[in-house]
């Protein structure tokens, strides 16, 4: 390695003299010699802009800037930032993972800087360098325009009779993660840290004959090394299908799948000692589409994990009918019929999966990792390191970003443990931006056959659908996507016949897995296209013929899926206004238009991954002297804004002031069990074991308080701050006085616990619990575009995206979810594909390539928040996460169709498919 | 995250430092801005022993000499994009985003390393792939031959500065010179441009423009900001009334090497509509996109025919 050099550097006004490599970019000096981890790294060379600094008052990638050439530049970070801007991100809900924030800070400063007064055009182009997944970007530029113009956003009150929901509760993390001061899990780091690498194949299918480590283990600095033989228990995040290992052990399935890992005292020298490592592969012929993987010329995996011969490359075929199909179509009088193509695409959060892990002298394992799901990442732990789980901690950091792609464990942790326990010393691993796509478990490919059928008068006679979906190398959570594909879309358009057969496929590519929306964005987009044509057949409003066949409240699906409350009318209601859909549709000049399309979701599944008589989800809360409240809960914060609904219900059950709630969440040491961030289940079932523990705390605080004021337990009020007499209002008591108050009655500490237990729900054929939800949520989105017929270039215009949330808990952050689905939608139709060469690789594994969306052409999304108070949730609360996604992408193939009159059956939109079929049909 | 180590920085006070510097030092490579040579270090695809600093060597000035305009190569594209040039600073203005605009130089986006999908990849991946003729490998991976790299000159400002007849001042430890812009340009993604090596742009000369004249570029990107284009136009058009008295049209981002196409026949004609679109056919015909980047290649080609006609449509309303 190079000699060191001394360098000289200004940071946020102070000097400081560091020793660092020549070669360190600014970003690794900030962030590794001055621990100023508020400066993010996201995309390894300068395409997400998460590590933006000030140079001499630019905007700067500190990634691709050398810090020996920052000297003598006044260098400032997000730690040096006065407060101004970040509040104003606070109170426009532009903060959710947080991730991306400081380098959006500093951008957003180096404009007011320079231009204190701007447009917003001028905003979304200043901002246009900073990658932000989760937001859409509306609130950010929001924010910055709100400083400019001197706004200030107070939040809202709770809704009438509430006292904590429905008001916009900052989040507990908001201000910390903006101004760098909460940690991810790449800012930690232990005395003695080793770094770990994985060498990965460069074949898409071969054989592994053998591996010499002995050139690797030499290199000096190297002080771990593991292969599969290590790790060679099989796991699966859905226990029915531990298909893959930590690391390969017999063959490789993609190019990318990991075969040997190694810890060392730098990356560099990790790096060095994987490319010291000779693997003999045989290769073998690669299976790399559907087609292929159907005909099965070669098989992906030869045998099973029960050790049984496979004898083709279908690892899940669902096949199911409900109701009359034949005498459906039978009876229609127009029948749809086609096939569409939903490419594959990936979640790229901003935040790179990282890892970090300590074992004890003890022999405990603490694992910190970027995770929605400590509790299964720490059974998998367990389970391949063998060893007793209750030596095992899962400590889940700040999550920068996730949508599904950090919701199972990953070669990362399991090999991070092993590479810790070998050296003996705590290892860190952090993904390359490479990685994270490879490590992909995004959105199956899929190949949707779909047939659909109407009377003249607009009524849906049935549906039948044959789904090819590509799966990849291994399970993930393939099993329940091919069940959902079909499974999910009875509603909330009434099928009153539906067959469906779905096979998935593996192939030797990266797996996929679940990505926002999960199995049914890709049959969604059939369906409503398909409707669409319907209607258009049938010389019916869109709007209309969907009405025609809503789902009623309180009914079931055909395939016996019971839906409590469905906010589809009220949904098309809103955006048919909002979008002044009556006025307008037909009458644009060509090339512009309007599509709508709607979608229904779980708010959580009635049948867990593991079955088990325990609850989904369970909160503690304990209450100190001093008038805080401690809720501890596993579910994982992850930017969805969780912990701030954990604080709405214990806040809106005891009248405490929000900010006198604390939340402990996502470790495993310290918190009851909750499964994790996936299937849109934290607000209903989070929220109902905290309302549970809140209340049991209420009626004994609420008994404590009657004894000492010697009056009946009906006659306490609780109020906001305090509570009182009902008869005497003003006669009242503090919550911090009345949390003593019952400590001392009970003479023990104050604790109070809940639980959501899962009820059996679903349809009376087997795998009817699959889909099967204690509530689901509706969405109606409307989109406008503008086609430009001579290139094919399709800007979206505007979105209206009313969504059915049940209860608004938090209506900012509910808002925030509904933008954010729209915002990562809108790229998965307009740019984003994650394929692959000839030879198996990935065709665009960065985030200049791949291309997420950015400031600048994201449209502006209008989210309209829908109440249905569904009986189910917590104060009627239903999912906000994921549905909201599904209706934004045939939304814009509909209205690509009343805009210029072709129909994409395929995704991505690219302008070259548009231009190709605007040729095609004259 | 991807690491980068093996060089050591020495940092230049003029470009004749700069210069010796390169050239006493083995395996070097100067740096600027640092935003298009830093990925490509951490890609392994430039493994420089000496990187030579030349942003405070390079001139960022701009010097009014009467018949030129003389600009440093050392302007940021930022300070470019500001200066209100035709063509040129709105090229500048869409290259990259705000922080490449901010540190990356006008010399660094004309000298900027063509691209392509099989080359600008991590070592692991290069190395499933066997490699290309540019790195590690016996053949280019879009043509299947050996006969040249086909990546792409993705410079948003070089067919600018092709219509504006820019001349490059290149110093060297032998002295310095100029030359057309047009005539340094190949049609080679390994060597795009024909310099000695160790020579170093200084600046770029930009001859005035007669009175009248009017420019206009377009950028085609896949989105509205951070991407590299796949396809640039830039058109000079100089009209005396319906006369065409001067015309050039630069297509860029297609190919190793943006070109000027052969417009001098429509010189002294009319500019009606038919003239219009014997243009927009004559780009058509004229650009032949590779698929070394990102972008259908026979889209990209009919977006060329559109964008010329409509630039020209443009420029003619104008006038």
């Amino acid at each position: 390695m190079a000699e060191p050099v001394v360098l000289h550097l200004r940071v946020n006004g102070q000097e400081h003299a560091v020793l660092a490599p020549a070669a360190w970019t600014l970003l690794e000096v900030l962030r590794y010699q001055l621990d100023l981890t508020g400066t993010k790294q996201g995309c390894d060379k300068g395409d997400c802009g998460a590590c933006t600094v000030l140079v001499d008052g630019r905007p700067t990638l500190s990634c691709l800037t050398l810090a020996v050439l920052a000297q003598g530049q006044e260098v400032r970070t997000v730690e040096g930032l006065d407060r101004r801007l970040a509040r104003a991100f606070e109170a426009a809900g532009a903060v959710q993972c947080g991730f991306c924030q400081p380098g959006m800070l500093m951008s957003a400063q180096a404009l007011l800087e320079r231009e204190p007064q701007p447009a917003e055009a001028q905003v979304r182009q200043a901002l246009g360098g900073n990658l932000c997944r989760c937001t859409g970007y509306g609130r950010i530029v929001q924010a910055v325009l709100d400083v400019a113009q001197g706004v200030e956003r107070l939040p809202s009150p709770p809704a009438p009779g509430h006292l904590a929901v429905g008001a916009d509760l900052p989040r507990p993390d908001s201000l910390g993660k903006l101004l760098g001061e909460v940690p991810f899990t790449d800012d930690l780091s232990l005395p003695g840290m080793l770094h770990g690498r994985i060498l990965r194949s460069p074949h898409a299918h071969a054989r592994i004959r053998g591996i010499d480590l002995s050139a690797a283990h030499a290199l000096p600095g190297v002080h771990a090394l593991v292969t599969g033989a290590d790790l060679p228990t099989p796991y699966c995040v859905i226990p029915w299908t531990p298909d893959e290992t930590a690391l390969c052990t017999d063959k490789v399935r993609y190019v990318g799948d990991g075969v040997v890992a190694v810890a060392a005292r730098d990356e560099e020298t990790a790096d060095a000692a994987l490319r010291l490592v000779k693997v003999d592969y045989e290769p073998l012929p690669a299976v790399l589409d559907l087609d292929t993987a159907e005909a099965a010329p070669a098989l992906v995996h030869e045998v099973d994990w029960k050790g049984r011969a496979r004898r083709d490359n279908c690892c899940k075929e669902v096949a199911m009918a409900f109701g009359e199909v034949d005498a459906g179509f039978a009876a229609a009088d127009a029948v749809v019929e086609d096939t569409w193509f939903y490419e594959g695409n990936t979640h790229a959060p901003i935040e790179p999966h990282c890892a970090l892990a300590r074992w004890d002298a003890a022999g405990n394992l603490t694992v910190w990792s970027a995770t929605q799901v400590p509790h299964y990442l720490h059974k998998t732990l367990a389970e391949v390191l063998a060893v007793d789980p209750a030596r095992v901690r899962v400590v889940r950091p700040a999550v920068g970003g996730a949508f599904g792609g950090k919701s199972e464990p990953f070669d990362l942790e399991l090999c991070a443990a092993a590479l810790a326990r070998q050296a003996g010393r705590p290892v860190k691993i952090l993904y390359t931006r490479e990685e994270v796509f490879l490590a992909h478990r995004g959105r199956h490919p899929m190949e949707l056959r779909l047939r659909l059928g109407a009377t003249a008068d607009g009524r849906l006679t049935a549906c039948e659908s044959d789904i090819r979906v590509d799966g990849g190398a291994y399970h993930s959570f393939g099993m329940v996507t091919t069940w959902y594909s079909g499974q999910l879309l009875t509603g909330p358009v009434h099928l009153p016949a539906y067959r469906y057969r779905s096979r998935r496929f593996y192939t030797n590519k990266p797996c996929c897995g679940p990505k926002r929306g999960h199995g049914t964005v890709q049959p969604r987009f059939a369906l409503e296209c398909a409707i669409d044509e319907l209607a258009v057949r049938l010389g019916l409003d869109p709007i209309e013929l969907r009405r025609r066949n809503a789902l009623p409240s309180g009914s079931h699906t055909i395939n016996e899926l019971y839906v409590p409350t469905v906010g589809l009318l009220p949904c098309l209601d809103a955006v048919e206004a909002a979008s002044g859909w009556k006025e307008r549709r037909g009458k644009l000049p060509f090339g512009r238009g309007l599509g709508v399309a709607v979608s229904m979701y779980i708010s959580g599944t009635a049948y867990p991954i593991h079955p088990t008589d325990m609850p989904q989800s369970g909160v503690q809360l304990l209450a100190d002297r001093s008038g805080r409240i401690t809720v501890s809960c596993g579910a994982a914060e992850i930017g969805q804004g969780s912990d701030a609904m954990l604080i709405t219900v214990v806040s809106e059950e005891l009248g405490i002031d929000p900010e006198a709630v604390r939340v402990v969440t996502g470790d495993t040491d310290l918190t009851p069990v909750d499964l994790g961030s996936y299937s849109s289940r934290v607000t209903l079932m989070c929220g109902l074991a905290a309302q549970e523990a809140a209340r049991d705390l209420r009626g004994r605080m609420v008994a404590a308080l009657a004894r000492r004021w010697g009056v009946a337990e009906d006659q306490v009020v609780v109020g906001r701050g305090a509570w009182f007499l009902r008869t005497d209002p003003g006669r009242s008591a503090p919550v911090a006085e009345v949390l003593r108050l019952a400590e001392g009655a009970e003479g023990r500490p104050l604790v109070a616990v809940g639980a959501y237990r899962t009820r059996k729900l679903g349809g009376s054929y087997p795998g009817g619990t699959i889909g099967a939800s204690p509530a689901y949520s509706t969405t109606a989105h409307v989109a406008e575009v503008e086609v430009d017929p001579q290139t094919g270039h399709l800007r979206v215009v505007q979105v209206w995206a009313a969504h059915d949330c049940g209860r608004a808990l938090n209506p900012k952050l509910v808002a925030g979810q509904v933008e954010g689905s729209v915002a990562m939608g809108y790229g998965e139709a307009l740019i984003e594909a994650q394929t692959y060469d000839e030879g198996g690789r990935l065709r665009a594994p960065s985030l200049l390539e791949y291309g997420l969306p950015t400031a600048v052409e994201s449209p502006p999304v209008q989210a309209i928040l829908v109440e249905t108070l569904d009986p189910q949730g917590p104060y009627g609360a239903k999912e906000a996460g994921e549905g909201p996604l599904h209706p934004i992408i045939p939304a814009i193939g509909n209205a690509i169709f009343d805009a210029v009159g072709v129909r994409l059956r395929r995704t991505p939109f690219r302008p070259a498919d548009l231009l190709a079929a605007l040729q095609g049909t004259g | 995250m991807l690491r980068m180590q093996g060089f050591t920085v020495q940092v230049a006070r003029s470009p004749e430092e700069a210069v010796a510097l390169y050239a006493a030092a083995p395996d070097a490579a100067f740096i600027a801005g640092g935003t298009d040579l830093l990925p490509e270090i951490k890609l392994g695809l430039s493994q420089p022993r000496t990187l030579v600093a030349i942003g405070t060597a390079l001139p960022a000035t701009v010097q009014d000499e009467g018949a030129d305009l003389v600009l440093g190569a050392g302007l940021r594209l930022e300070q470019v994009a500001a200066l209100g040039l035709p063509a040129l600073s709105a090229a500048a203005a869409h290259v990259g985003s705000p922080q490449v605009r901010a540190a990356g130089t006008l010399g660094g986006n004309v000298m900027l390393s063509p691209r392509c999908m099989y080359y600008n990849q991590t070592p692991a991946w290069r190395a499933s792939l066997g490699g290309c003729m540019r790195a590690e490998g016996p053949l280019c991976r879009v043509t299947g031959s050996a006969a040249r790299c086909v990546a792409t000159q993705c410079s948003d400002t070089l067919p600018a500065l092709l219509v504006l007849g820019a001349r490059l001042r290149l110093c060297s430890p032998a002295g310095t010179r100029e030359v057309p812009l047009a005539d340094l340009l190949r049609y080679d993604g390994m060597r795009p441009m024909d310099l000695a090596p160790g020579e170093l742009l200084t600046h770029v000369i930009l001859p005035r423009p007669a009175p009248g004249t009017r420019c206009r570029v377009d950028k085609l990107a896949a989105r509205g900001s951070i991407d590299f284009p796949m396809l640039v136009t830039a058109v000079l058009l100089r009209l005396r009334g319906a006369v065409v008295e001067e015309l050039r049209i630069a297509v860029g981002a297609v190919s190793p090497q943006p070109r000027l196409l052969p417009v001098d026949a429509w010189v002294g004609r009319p500019l009606h509509e038919a003239a219009v679109g014997e243009l927009a056919d004559l780009a058509w015909q004229k650009v032949r996109p590779v698929a070394s980047v990102e972008g259908d290649v026979a889209w990209r080609r009919e977006v060329a025919r559109v964008t010329v006609r409509r630039a020209l449509e443009s420029l003619r309303a104008e006038a």
